[in-house]
């Protein structure tokens, strides 16, 4: 990923360097192509085919993602302002030498900063906790709710429970749709639509049915419970050797019966210990 | 204590539960003897399931009337146990799930490990209940004394099953948490912003910043320099 703050301090250097020995025309390509380079990364970002750089102009490629998102989610990504602007610095800037002038090398410069204004989400990063439970919180309370609620597990409530959270999903969406028209263009609020778009498609399609964890595992909060469940593991294991030893005795007692007695104690000393420590197995981590 | 230390005593456990169960194999696993009234024992036999019955007396005599026969635990299986005894303590020292990018990566790994338990198990439960009673010996520890004759017989179970039960309880909780933990998360797809991260740059143009900046900065200072034709190149890019 660009560090943009190195970026920045080495176009600073190199503005200075071309201002003072007059390569107008150096400074103005490498802003374009710094330009082009931002542009490529909002569209592929957003999840939009690159650039064909063969035979399509930056400011096109603008009006392509300004109509995507406008049809999908009502909003535009660029001004019109700046695709203009653009469209006329492309078309200038090879058909006139004239245009290497101060003015012209400033107002580009002043032209790539106001877009790199545009702070769009990348598709694949992951909600914030805050963000997620702002959303979905609704959404989780009411499935959480009906999924205690039901008695009977077995009349298959999924089917409902998928309506409603997609009924929910549907109506925050429409919200937020009505945020982005009204307020204009906003990172968060973009953000929010494009992970309910995901949850509707993940909530409509089958899951595995496995936690998902984004980031180290060691982080998360569910697999820190989870190693407390290793203690339990070993009352389980010692248990299974006692069953194991034990069935193996009680499998010798119906062989020869003669020798029940004597080995009915030795029954009493494996599988009595055997099912203590399931059952504090079962007090203690059945929870998790 | 930490939850990342709980984890790590029971690594090492689990450890030192493969290291027994591993050095299980080459102790005696069961033996029977038998003693005269005056002290003296004249059979004495002890079984290993690598190298089957051996005896520390003369194999003649009442010893070798009394011999039992083979048990034919198959050796195949010995053979597998122990592989997959070093497979797991691989798999422990060297497939960390913490560590790894990718969890569902470790699904194999994670069934392999339960194997050992599987194979464990397989010796602890099967060779009493099936192999020994077969040939009418007893377990875990009976002493018969027969008043007529003056004679005590004796059947127990040696060192090495009792160290390969041990080893089973030691490792048992690594393994089964670390299989739990491969079928109960999953991880979201990160490698997905690797890839969209190089593919963006791969996207890209390429521009020195650092040459043209030295370029200019020499230019400035009187000498010639190539790089308007390096940048001729970019004039194509940008339509």
């Amino acid at each position: 990923m660009t560090d943009y703050t190195i970026l920045d301090s080495k176009f600073s250097s190199l503005t200075e360097a071309c201002m003072i020995s007059k390569n107008y025309y150096k400074l103005i390509v490498v802003t374009l192509i710094l330009i082009s380079n931002y542009i490529d990364e909002i569209g592929i970002k957003l999840s939009i085919r690159p650039r064909k750089k063969d035979n399509e102009n930056i400011f096109n490629y603008m009006k392509l993602i300004n109509a995507i998102f406008s049809d999908n989610l009502k909003i535009k990504i660029f001004e019109d302002d700046h695709i203009e602007k653009i469209k006329h610095f492309e078309t200038k800037f090879h058909k006139y030498e004239s245009c290497l002038t101060p003015n012209f090398v400033k107002d580009i410069i002043n032209l790539y900063y106001e877009i790199r204004k545009i702070n769009v989400p990348n598709l694949h990063e992951v909600m914030d906790e805050d963000q997620n439970f702002a959303i979905s919180s609704d959404i989780r309370f009411c499935s959480n709710f009906l999924l205690n609620k039901n008695v009977n597990k077995r009349k298959n409530p999924e089917s409902n429970l998928k309506e409603y959270i997609l009924y929910k999903i549907n109506e925050k969406q429409r919200e937020i749709e009505n945020n982005l028209r009204i307020k204009g263009y906003n990172k968060n609020l973009l953000k929010q639509a494009l992970y309910l778009k995901k949850l509707k498609n993940t909530t409509k399609s089958e899951k595995s049915g496995k936690t998902i964890v984004s980031g180290p595992l060691k982080n998360n909060l569910n697999y820190q419970r989870s190693i407390n469940e290793l203690v339990g593991f070993l009352l389980i294991g010692i248990s299974s050797v006692l069953f194991m030893i034990g069935s193996a005795i009680l499998w010798l007692a119906i062989t020869f019966p003669e020798y029940t007695s004597i080995l009915s104690v030795l029954l009493l000393v494996f599988f009595f210990p055997g099912f203590l420590l399931v059952f504090l197995y079962w007090i203690n981590f059945k929870k998790y | 204590m930490t939850n990342i230390n709980i984890k790590q005593i029971f690594k090492g456990l689990c450890l030192v539960g493969l290291i027994l169960l591993f050095i299980s194999l080459f102790f005696d696993w069961y033996s029977f003897s038998y003693e005269n009234s005056s002290g003296q024992i004249f059979v004495s036999w002890v079984y290993n399931p690598l190298f089957e019955w051996s005896s520390d007396l003369a194999i003649s005599g009442s010893n070798l009337e009394l011999m039992p026969n083979n048990l034919n635990i198959p050796i195949l299986i010995s053979i597998i146990f122990i592989g997959s005894l070093i497979f797991t303590g691989y798999v422990i020292l060297y497939k960390d799930p913490e560590k790894e990018r990718k969890l569902q990566s470790l699904t194999y790994y994670a069934y392999g490990n339960f194997l050992t338990l599987v194979l464990s198990s397989f010796y602890i439960i099967s060779f009493p209940a099936v192999y020994l009673l077969q040939e009418g010996l007893f377990y875990p520890y009976i002493l018969y004394e027969d008043y007529q004759t003056g004679i005590t017989i004796s059947y127990l179970f040696g060192p090495g099953y009792y160290i390969q039960v041990l080893g089973f309880v030691l490792s048992f909780p690594y393994i089964v948490f670390y299989l739990r933990i491969i079928e109960k998360f999953q991880n979201k797809d990160n490698d997905v912003s690797v890839v969209i991260d190089k593919y963006i740059n791969n996207q890209q143009d390429n521009i020195d910043l650092d040459k043209l900046i030295a370029n200019e900065k020499l230019k400035l200072k009187g000498l010639n320099e190539l790089e308007e034709v390096e940048l001729l190149k970019f004039k194509d890019v940008i339509r």
